[in-house]
């Protein structure tokens, strides 16, 4: 027995027992990691493949990644996703089955993955109202929406605003619907919708959270939305090579429906349970398994991609969306530089209220901007979208307005403020015709800091529906799509410079000109 | 001692001046006034210590001494920069305590050193400041810049339009001068007005200043540290010490009637610089 042949068996058995191992992945949301879980611990419990879950694995995209490059075995995927984002399909079809073997045949064809039988369940988008609206204005159908549109408030997630597939397309199939819908993050939209808040909204169909709000799913009659049926996908080689697994997985098919799925997921999200208790559960009751899971393991993964050429295609929506986004800058600036220059003047005139007044800025400052944003839209009387960015803008300008009005009015020389004091000006005099003027550089320092900083956090208010040039960056981060991510943090970045630069002129035209260089 | 030619040149006018002292008619009175600084978690600092001063109507007296000897916060009691712990200051008659500052300053000249302008208004508007406070119409105040700006010999021509920045240390200080005198004001006080300028400008701005004296009749208090400079300007000279006066005299009284040790020899030691 030479050694060589030792070593060949060595790299049969090894490769055989790497063979074993079936990775799923699964996508970060809940019921793609619950789903997930699901056919993990099936197989783990029907087959004797070793099974790994790597769960929160990130987006459509990563998943897909992982896949093609045989990181992953299996994850679930949705017959709309895969026709609009991975297969890139141009036209569009309501047929649940249509869609399910065409992706089925552009899989096996272009990338020998399998799709194996769905779940049963359709995840598609669905429009909601809040149940109260809907009775009073009676509202069942998304075509009762028609002509509707000034009396309804509607907030939509961002990527269903931008999505070909969400809402340009279902304004255009719906002729006459006249919605003016913001864009907000989805998890604010329910608080929004129980603070009566927001009448219309996108949710997906078998959102956990949907059986907790009084709300009315209205029905898709003219046949928009396609249809986005879940089934688990495995790369073809693994299923070659264990065709056991194309059996255990076919016995999942048709076993969660809507109501099923909605159920799962809300056990998770709201009832608390971990993934792996809900998935165990749903198996037994259903007499799939009877033993115990693994817990799974979370394994982040990172993707880098995306072309700029959004930045040049969307470029008039973007040029619409940088003026809004101007707009709530300089809006707030003259807001706070209206309340800030006042009272950096009485903290200089007054010293007890200086730690108030400056600590308070200062602490306002170190709150992130995000729990900021969370934070006001809870509060009633402030609401959502255009009013809570600008009073969140506002509050993040305070502190270098406040702190250089006041440094600029305190470090005027002393030896000037003494001979205007003892040349017989008043107090008044003294702080409006020398100080102030003498400080008016520092002052509009302040002014400028505060611009350039305002630019940036007024890219979060699309995270509460204001728009501006976050809207592409908060939709490219849901939709991976590094693209339009950079087609609104480029112009950001762009107008933070612009801004700088128009207040640098400004400082220079304010000067007295006895003060300038 | 050598006497120079140009101090000898202005003795004439300090006697002439002593006959207002003997008036008694005081338009300046420090009454017995202490001033002590609190200093955070150590002892309070006096800086003057149970002074008494009658400075007459028209007169001008130089407060000199080395820092820290209370010449200073004694001009700064007159308008009220400065309030006293204890004692009493009259202006023209009336205690300052009971005078509102703001009215008291305004008939009250004060210039300081490098003449502190306004570094954002031109030299026309740093002269006119006052005028214009007091509500003065545009033409009038126009004209009195004028005045005042030929009085230090900067036209107005060529100087009303510049800006701080833009004049030598000697025009600043002049500048300073005429800004004070803006409202006319019976009683000026100058706070080492001539301090940091070189000793040619010096001596060019010291001629002028007693040529401006001459032209009213004005009450001036003027400190100084130079001698020389004290002795040339002032009727009389109030020598401070660790917030003492030692003694107040005309130039001649200091130098050959010292009234004790510590004023022979400060006199001997800074009598060097005098007259050069």
């Amino acid at each position: 027995m030479s050694a060589l042949r030792v070593v060949a068996w060595l790299v049969v058995l090894v490769c055989a027992v790497g063979a074993q191992s079936f990775v799923v992945g699964s996508k970060n949301f809940t019921e793609g990691r619950l789903l997930g879980e699901i056919v993990a611990q099936y197989v783990r419990a029907t087959t004797r493949l070793d099974v790994e879950h790597r769960a929160d694995l990130g987006g459509t995209m990563l998943c897909w990644k992982a896949l093609r490059e045989g990181e992953i075995d299996c994850y679930v995927e949705y017959t709309g996703t895969a026709w609009s984002i991975i297969l890139k399909e141009q036209g569009k079809t309501a047929d649940p089955l249509r869609a399910f073997l065409h992706v089925q045949h552009e899989y096996r064809r272009r990338h020998d993955i399998e799709w194996m039988a769905p779940f049963g369940l359709n995840n598609t988008y669905v429009i909601a109202v809040r149940r109260a609206v809907a009775e009073r204005l009676g509202l069942t159908r998304v075509s009762d929406l028609i002509g509707r549109g000034a009396a309804l408030r509607a907030r939509f997630t961002p990527e269903f605003v931008e999505r070909e597939d969400g809402w340009p397309g279902l304004r255009a199939h719906y002729p006459g619907l006249d919605l003016e819908p913001l864009g907000m993050e989805h998890g604010l939209v329910y608080t929004a919708v129980a603070n009566d808040e927001v009448d219309v909204f996108d949710a997906y169909s078998t959102d956990g959270k949907l059986l907790r709000y009084d709300v009315v799913l209205l029905d898709d009659d003219r046949g928009f939305f396609p249809p986005y049926q879940a089934a688990p996908v495995v790369r073809g080689e693994v299923l070659r090579a264990h065709p056991e697994l194309r059996d255990a997985l076919s016995r999942l098919a048709f076993t969660i429906d809507d109501r099923t799925a909605m159920a799962l997921n809300h056990r998770v999200e709201v009832g608390g349970e971990r993934f792996a208790d809900v998935a165990r559960a749903f198996l037994r009751e259903r007499g799939l398994i009877a033993d115990d899971g693994r817990v799974p393991q979370a394994a982040p993964a990172r993707d880098d991609r995306g072309p700029l050429f959004t930045l040049w295609r969307d470029r008039g929506r973007i040029g619409v969306l940088a003026l809004q986004h101007l707009g709530y800058v300089a809006l707030a600036l003259a807001i706070t530089a209206l309340l800030a220059i006042p009272l950096g003047v009485l903290v200089v005139r007054v010293p007890a209220l200086r730690a108030a007044l400056l600590g308070g800025a200062s602490v306002i400052q170190t709150i992130p901007s995000l729990a900021l944003l969370a934070f006001l839209i809870a509060v009633p009387w402030v609401g959502l979208g255009e009013q809570a960015a600008i009073i969140a803008l506002v509050l993040y300008a305070v502190l270098p307005i406040l702190r250089n009005t006041v440094t600029g009015l305190e470090s005027v020389d002393p030896v000037l403020v003494d001979a205007a004091r003892g040349m017989g000006m008043t107090p008044r005099q003294v702080l409006w015709r020398v100080r102030f003027p003498l400080a008016i550089r520092t002052i509009l320092a302040g002014v400028r800091t505060a611009a350039v900083i305002s630019v940036g956090v007024a890219t979060l208010a699309a995270f509460i529906g204001a728009g501006g040039l976050g809207q592409p960056i908060v939709t490219g981060l849901y939709l991976n799509d590094t693209g339009r991510v950079l087609s609104g943090a480029i112009p950001a970045a762009v107008l933070a410079l612009a801004v700088d630069g128009v207040l640098g002129l400004l400082t220079r035209v304010l000067t007295p000109r006895g003060l300038r260089e | 001692m050598v006497r120079q030619p140009r101090y000898r040149q202005f003795s004439g006018v300090f006697i002439a001046r002593e006959d207002r002292v003997r008036d008694n008619d005081a338009m300046i009175r420090l009454e017995r006034v202490t001033k002590r600084f609190a200093m955070p978690g150590r002892a309070d600092v006096v800086a003057l210590d149970c002074v008494d001063l009658d400075v007459a109507r028209g007169e001008t007296v130089c407060l000199i001494g080395a820092s820290g000897s209370g010449k200073t916060t004694a001009l700064r009691l007159v308008n009220r920069l400065v309030e006293p712990s204890e004692g009493r200051v009259v202006v023209d008659g009336r205690s300052v305590a009971e005078s509102d500052p703001v009215a008291l300053r305004r008939r009250i000249g004060y210039v300081v050193q490098h003449g502190a302008l306004f570094p954002h208004l031109t030299v026309g508007d740093n002269v006119g400041l006052l005028c214009a406070l007091e509500g003065w119409p545009a033409a009038r105040t126009r004209a009195r810049v004028e005045d005042l700006l030929d009085r230090v010999r900067l036209p107005a021509r060529d100087f009303a339009e510049r800006y701080p920045k833009e004049l030598s240390g000697g025009q600043a200080q002049r500048v300073g001068v005429a800004r004070a005198l803006a409202l006319d004001p019976p009683i000026v006080l100058l706070d080492e007005p001539f301090g940091a300028l070189d000793p040619i400008t010096r001596r060019d701005l010291q001629d002028e200043f007693v040529d401006l004296r001459r032209d009213g009749d004005r009450t001036m208090l003027f400190v100084t540290h130079d001698l020389a400079e004290a002795f040339a300007l002032g009727d009389r000279v109030a020598l401070f010490d660790r917030g003492r006066i030692l003694q107040v005299g005309t130039p001649d009284d200091l130098r050959d009637r010292p009234a004790d040790e510590h004023v022979a020899t400060f006199v001997a030691h800074h009598a060097g610089g005098v007259g050069r």
